[in-house]
C-alpha cells in the first residue's frame, strides 16, 4: 500500500512539474516557426525587448496610480505574463519577403486567433496587424506584426489583455503606439 | 594597535556583506571573459574617484558603478560576435534578466541589458561590443531612471537616433 502511495507521489511530482514546465514555456519568449531568428541573420539591426512577469511586476511599481493612463497601464501588466518585441530593420526592401511574413500568421491560425483589428499607417508601405487570442470569452494574449519595406516588428503580449489594454499600453514596453476606434475595440472582424 | 586592529576587523566585518552576489556576478562574468577570450580588463585611472563624483553628482543610474573595459577580445581568439553573446548569456547569473538586446551587423555593435529586479532598487548589467572592444558595467538605477528604461527599453540602446518607424500608428477597423 505504502508502495502504491509512493507511486501515486512520484506521478503527481512528475504531472505536476510537467504542468510547470508547460506554464513557462507558454509565458517564455515565442519564435513563431523560427522565423525570428531567420530574420536577426539577414537584418542590419535588431532590437529585441523582454519583459517578462518579475520584470512587469517590478515596473509596476513604479507607475503612480494617481495618474489615469498609468493606473490603468498598473491594472494591466500587473496581470501580464511577458512582452517580448523584436524589432528589425534591414538595409534594402526585399530583404525580407511576404512569405517570411506568412510563416508567422500561419502560426496564429486556428480557433484561438483571431485578427480584430487591421492597421494601416498613413505613410505608404506600412502594415499593422494586430492578432487576439482568446480562450472562450477571455483574451489569453495578442501579437502585434508591423512591417514596412525594411523595418519588421513582431510583439508578443502574453497575459489576458483586450483591445482596451493594448490602447492603454501602446507607446510604452516598446509597443507601436495604437489609436483605436470605440467601434473596432472588442468587435471580431476577420477570424484566422 | 588592538584599537586599531579591532577597528580594522569591524571594518572588514561590515564590508563582507556589501561585496554581495552581484559583485560576484559581475567579477564572474569578467573572469569568463578573461579565460574564454584570453584578455585582461584595462585598469581605468581614479575610476574610484569618478565613481564617487558622479555618485556626489547625482547622475542618473550612477550609483554602485562597475565597469570592465576589454581591448581586442575579437581579436584575440578569432571568436564571433555570436559566440561573444553566447559566452556572455552562459555566463551571467540565472537572477538576471534579459531586458534589451540589440545588434548592428554593420558595423558589428552588440548592446545586451540585463537587470535584476528582485532587489529594492533595480540593478542592471549592460555589456557592450564596439567592434573588438567590449564594455561591461553594472549599476543600480535611480527611481527616475527605471521607469525611464523600462517604459523605453528601445532607448536604452542607441544604435542609431531615429525613432523606429512603427512608434506612431494608427489602428482602424478592419
Amino acid at each position: 500500500m505504502n508502495e502504491i502511495g509512493g507511486v501515486m507521489k512520484r506521478i503527481g511530482t512528475i504531472v505536476a512539474l510537467l504542468l510547470a514546465t508547460q506554464l513557462t514555456a507558454f509565458a517564455q519568449d515565442w519564435d513563431p516557426g523560427g522565423t525570428l531568428k531567420k530574420l536577426s541573420t539577414r537584418a542590419s539591426k535588431t532590437v529585441d525587448v523582454t519583459l517578462d512577469r518579475s520584470m512587469l511586476q517590478f515596473a509596476s511599481g513604479f507607475l503612480d496610480a494617481k495618474d489615469p493612463d498609468q493606473a490603468r497601464a498598473r491594472k494591466v501588466i500587473a496581470d501580464m505574463k511577458g512582452i517580448y518585441v523584436h524589432s528589425f530593420e534591414f538595409d534594402k526592401s526585399g530583404e525580407y519577403t511576404e512569405q517570411d511574413v506568412a510563416a508567422i500568421r500561419d502560426q496564429l491560425k486556428g480557433p484561438e486567433w483571431s485578427r480584430i483589428v487591421n492597421v494601416r499607417s498613413k505613410s505608404e508601405g506600412q502594415n499593422v496587424q494586430v492578432y487576439f487570442r482568446k480562450e472562450g470569452e477571455k483574451f489569453k494574449g495578442l501579437v502585434v506584426i508591423a512591417t514596412e519595406p525594411t523595418e519588421f516588428t513582431f510583439v508578443d503580449l502574453v497575459g489576458p489583455i483586450t483591445p482596451e489594454d493594448l490602447r492603454a499600453l501602446g507607446g510604452q514596453f516598446g509597443i507601436p503606439k495604437v489609436e483605436m476606434d470605440q467601434n473596432s475595440a472588442g468587435k471580431k472582424g476577420e477570424s484566422k | 594597535m588592538t584599537r586599531r586592529m579591532l577597528a580594522v576587523c569591524a571594518v572588514l566585518v561590515l564590508a563582507t556583506p556589501c561585496l554581495g552576489r552581484s559583485d560576484r556576478d559581475f567579477n564572474a562574468l569578467v573572469k569568463t571573459i578573461e579565460t574564454e577570450y584570453g584578455v585582461h580588463h584595462m585598469r581605468i585611472p581614479l575610476l574610484g574617484f569618478a565613481t564617487f563624483c558622479l555618485r556626489v553628482a547625482g547622475t542618473p543610474g550612477s550609483a554602485g558603478l562597475k565597469i570592465a573595459v576589454f581591448n581586442d577580445v575579437l581579436n584575440s581568439n578569432a571568436v564571433s560576435v555570436d559566440s561573444f553573446e553566447q559566452s556572455v548569456e552562459a555566463a551571467i547569473g540565472t537572477k538576471w534578466h534579459p531586458l534589451v538586446r540589440a545588434r548592428s551587423r554593420n558595423d558589428g555593435n552588440v548592446t545586451m541589458i540585463y537587470a535584476n529586479p528582485d532587489a529594492k532598487e533595480l540593478q542592471v548589467f549592460v555589456v557592450t561590443l564596439n567592434g573588438n572592444d567590449a564594455t561591461i558595467v553594472q549599476t543600480k538605477l535611480k527611481t527616475s531612471q527605471i521607469w525611464k528604461w523600462i517604459r523605453k527599453p528601445q532607448d536604452a540602446v542607441d544604435l542609431d537616433s531615429n525613432p523606429p518607424a512603427h512608434a506612431n500608428l494608427t489602428i482602424t477597423a478592419d
